[in-house]
């Protein structure tokens, strides 16, 4: 421990012999560290000695020289700077800037070479600051931290970067970042630059801080500088691909782009500067251009979308999600291709359905062929409109990684376009039947499932599902009552998913239809064994009554049609009517001798066959059973003696003689029924099979007479359920104020159709004249 | 007991081949005295780390040796065992055993330790 033997040597001293020889030592002790910083400078290190060095240090920092030993340092770096930024540095300046344009690529190299010296000079002097360091260590620890100076190691970058980097005399700092940006720029434009040389380049900016404001340099200089010419380019960039590509070539450029941004934050910038690069690249070349991208023509979003070019839209919507607004543009664009995809399928409907109309406009005597083009029709719409959903479901999961927002916005577009039509309540309901009817014959359960999931989400859709529930059951009567339905379990799934679509309420009286038929048929069982029981001669046929709850199917009591049945089937219905209200007493029945079937046998020349026909077909044939051979019935005897309503009377006779199985022939021949027409019963009869069936012409679409019946009757049931709305709500609240009321009832009713405020208003007044509501006293 | 043996060698091999020979050093007291110190062991001294590991390769770097003229070898003693201490117990788990100096020495090894940065 000589050295502190020493110092207790020369503190004795110094009392003693005032301090000039403790002085000189110093001043010695600094001349050998300055002498050794200078070698090391040098690269002499090797014949230093560290422990002297460090000793030499301890020693001026135990002594409180500290201050003398830190700026003594500080001096020599400085000076050693100095020259080597006007040696070293200057030499390699590139040339001046005018020439760099012209020979860009040798003055690429000749920026390298300049980087390269400087990353030589950065090299060196952060080696021989680490030396610095270590022989200063004990100066670091203890005087710089209580004289609250840099440490030295930093000290040396700062001086590094306030003699060379930023050097006053010498232009070194636009040199550099000159050099750099172009190397960027050269990089950009598909040139090989010195990564490695770029990349030492950037982490010295990094490595030294702004003494002022404690930020790296890099960012104080270089990277606002960076931004605002990768801001240029990719201004330049973006208008001049817009203007060169198509859609898809244009979106995998600016991918490109993005990611070789990316790469180079990586391999030689900050992270710092990465969401800044980012968006500018975003804003230059995809903000600016969302539009002109969407739009290209035969390449932008819609040709994509009819092509079904799936990865281009899932680039698309990757790309347009880095900005704000492109997928609000994406998404509106796609709703209004929807939207316009939709009116060309309403349009095809009501281009065909004015066909339709027209001809039945004319004599009211619509021949099949017109109707089951109508049905064609509505059943073509809707796969049409199912095929569009599928489409756009299948673009949603492979290109737009089911984005809710967009989805939502799809089901605004579809909602539209199949609201727009005024008929897609009917059309649905049309295609439910149809496909309950034949389309689900030898298909297994699961299609037949997937085929009703699908018309659901259709269903979905309807605003008015009120007018759909009216048809929904006008049609299953008639699957039910002429046992047309394929599938009772299809029929049963059908219901089930209305109901978890819509409610019990919705369904109460469609299941009520379903179990009226299986009531129906217990009651026929015993009816069967009743006349054996009261000893009355068994009818000579076989009646078959399916007895209906009046509110839950759609026939209309007060308009039962009349029909006069001959005297053998009056019997028979009396026999079931007095047996019927033995056991339900006061209960009224009614015949609905349009919606019955009957099975008879005929006798023609050649064979007999097994007919089945409707009531009123029945009631036809009938009549010629009185006749002789030969002799014929006009439309008007027939038309008296049936009475049967005009339009079904000429329904089913254009059955039973212009269709395809001609029981009756006519005079004169000819499509259409007319009022003078003669019938003769068509002895001469062939037909291959032995049970042939009359096909009678039902559940097509509408006439307008019908659909105008149909929409009263909805706007009837609506006023009611209006009404029932406004008092269960009035129930509850008791006192509420008129537009709130108005909204509560709109928010109740519009799971099933949208009502007008105005017929609320009506509604409203309407119960108040009827003294279910009153005025609040005081108002108005 | 052969086998659990032969698993020891092989560690103290392993150990071996994963870190090479253990390196030692030489300090040198003001008076003369040489201390042989595992190399592992010295480095907890920053100085004496900063001394053998300076990238420029000074003299002590690449001769190994280092002298110091301002400890003496009585003091330098206490510093091998306290390099050697503190390298023993500094992962262990089990208690730590006081290092043992004399008091009349404190004051010098603890000049010397600021010295060395220990």
């Amino acid at each position: 421990m000589s050295s502190r033997r020493g110092g207790q040597k020369q503190s004795a001293k110094k009392s003693s012999r005032k301090t000039s020889p403790t002085e000189t030592q110093n001043n010695n002790t600094w001349e050998r560290l300055a002498q050794a910083i200078r070698e090391i400078h040098k690269k002499n290190a090797s014949v230093l000695s560290f422990e002297e060095l460090y000793r030499n240090a301890y020693n001026m920092v135990l002594h409180k020289n500290g201050e003398k030993l830190y700026s003594g340092v500080k001096d020599v770096i400085t000076q050693h700077l100095e020259e080597v930024a006007l040696k070293e540095v200057a030499p390699a300046f590139p040339v001046s800037e005018t020439s760099i344009v012209s020979r860009r690529a040798a003055s690429g190299g000749n920026g390298g070479n300049f980087l390269k010296v400087l990353k030589r000079v950065w090299e060196d002097h952060t080696t021989c600051m680490m030396m610095i360091r270590d022989i200063l260590m004990y100066m670091d620890r203890v005087y710089a931290k209580s004289a609250k100076v840099a440490l030295v190691y930093d000290l040396g970058l700062e001086l590094f970067c306030n003699t060379i980097v930023r050097s006053p005399q010498l232009p070194i700092q636009t040199h550099l970042l000159n050099v750099l940006l172009q190397q960027i720029r050269l990089e950009r434009e598909n040139e090989i630059i010195d990564r490695s040389a770029v990349k030492a380049a950037m982490n010295m900016l990094l490595e030294l801080t702004d003494s002022t404001n404690h930020e790296s340099v890099y960012a104080i200089d270089f990277e606002g500088k960076f931004l605002e010419t990768s801001e240029d380019f990719y201004n330049l960039e973006g208008q001049n691909l817009v203007a060169k590509c198509d859609a898809p070539e244009y979106m995998k450029k600016v991918e490109n782009r993005l990611t070789e941004e990316e790469q180079r934050i990586r391999h030689y910038l900050s992270v710092t500067t990465e969401p800044k690069i980012r968006a500018i690249v975003e804003k230059q070349m995809i903000s600016k251009h969302l539009k002109t991208v969407i739009e290209m023509e035969n390449s932008g979003l819609i040709p994509m979308l009819t092509n079904e070019k799936m990865d281009d839209l899932a680039r698309m919507y990757k790309l347009f999600f880095r900005v704000d607004t492109g997928h609000e543009e994406m998404k509106s664009a796609i709703s209004t291709h929807i939207r316009a995809l939709g009116k060309i399928i309403n349009e095809k409907v009501t281009s065909g359905a004015t066909s339709l109309g027209g001809g039945e406009g004319g004599s009211n005597t619509s021949s099949a062929n017109d109707k089951q083009t109508g049905t064609a029709v509505a059943i073509r719409w809707v796969q049409e409109v199912l095929d569009l959903k599928d489409k756009f479901d299948k673009v949603l999961s492979q290109a737009l990684n089911n984005d809710k927002a967009f989805q939502t916005s799809f089901i605004e577009a579809f909602g539209s376009f199949i609201n727009d039509n005024s008929k897609s309540p009917e059309f649905i309901s049309l295609f439910i039947d149809e496909n309950l009817k034949k389309g689900l014959k030898g298909k297994t359960e699961d299609e037949v499932d997937s085929v009703l999931d699908k018309t659901i989400t259709l269903f979905r859709f309807i605003n008015e599902k009120d007018v759909f529930e009216r048809y929904y059951k006008q049609h299953l009567a008639k699957r039910l009552l002429f046992q047309r339905s394929v599938s009772d379990d299809a029929e049963r799934g059908m219901i089930a998913k209305l109901k978890i679509e819509c409610g019990y309420q919705f369904t109460t009286k469609l299941e009520g239809m379903f179990n009226d038929m299986r009531i129906s048929a217990d009651t026929m069982s015993d009816f069967r064994e009743y006349p054996d029981k009261l000893g009355i001669a068994r009818p000579k046929l076989d009646l078959n009554v399916t007895v209906l709850t009046s509110t839950f199917w759609p026939m209309n009591l007060s308009a039962s049609p009349r029909c006069n049945f001959p005297a053998e089937i009056t019997k028979a219905c009396d026999t079931f009517q007095r047996f019927y209200l033995e056991r339900h007493s006061g209960r009224r029945l009614t015949w609905q001798s349009n919606m019955g079937t009957a099975d008879i046998r005929a006798t023609f020349k050649h064979k007999k066959h097994e007919i089945n026909v409707s009531t009123y077909q029945m009631v036809i044939l009938l009549m010629f059973n009185d006749l002789p051979e030969r002799d014929s019935l006009s439309y008007e005897q027939i038309k008296g003696e049936s009475d049967i309503p005009e339009a079904d009377l000429k329904r089913n006779l254009q059955s039973l003689a212009c269709a395809k199985y001609r029981i009756l022939t006519k005079e004169p021949k000819s499509k259409d029924i007319n009022v003078n027409d003669q019938f003769f019963f068509n002895n001469d009869f062939v037909a291959p099979l032995q049970r042939i069936k009359i096909q009678t012409v039902a559940s097509k679409v509408e006439t307008e007479g019908e659909r105008k019946d149909t929409r009263e009757k909805v706007e009837e049931a609506r006023k009611h359920q209006i009404e029932a709305a406004v008092v269960r709500i009035m129930k509850d609240r008791k006192t509420m104020e008129h537009n709130n009321l108005i909204a509560e009832v709109v928010k109740q009713l519009s799971s099933r159709f949208n009502p007008y405020p105005g017929m609320i208003k009506k509604r409203i007044e309407a119960l108040i004249d009827r003294d279910y509501l009153e005025r609040a006293p005081g108002d108005r | 007991m052969a086998h659990a043996n032969s698993d020891k060698l092989n560690k103290e091999t392993m150990n071996e081949i994963e870190h090479g020979p253990p390196e030692y050093v030489k300090l040198v007291s003001a008076d003369g005295f040489t201390f042989i110190v595992e190399k592992n062991a010295a480095v907890i001294s920053q100085t004496l780390k900063n001394m053998l590991s300076n990238p420029a390769q000074l003299i002590e770097s690449e001769q190994n040796e280092i002298y110091f003229r301002g400890i003496t070898a009585r003091i330098l003693e206490h510093v091998c065992r306290y390099m050697y201490y503190n390298a023993r117990y500094k992962d262990a788990s089990t208690e730590i055993p006081e290092f043992v100096l004399e008091p009349e020495l404190a004051y010098e090894v603890f000049m010397a330790a600021d010295f060395l940065k220990v």
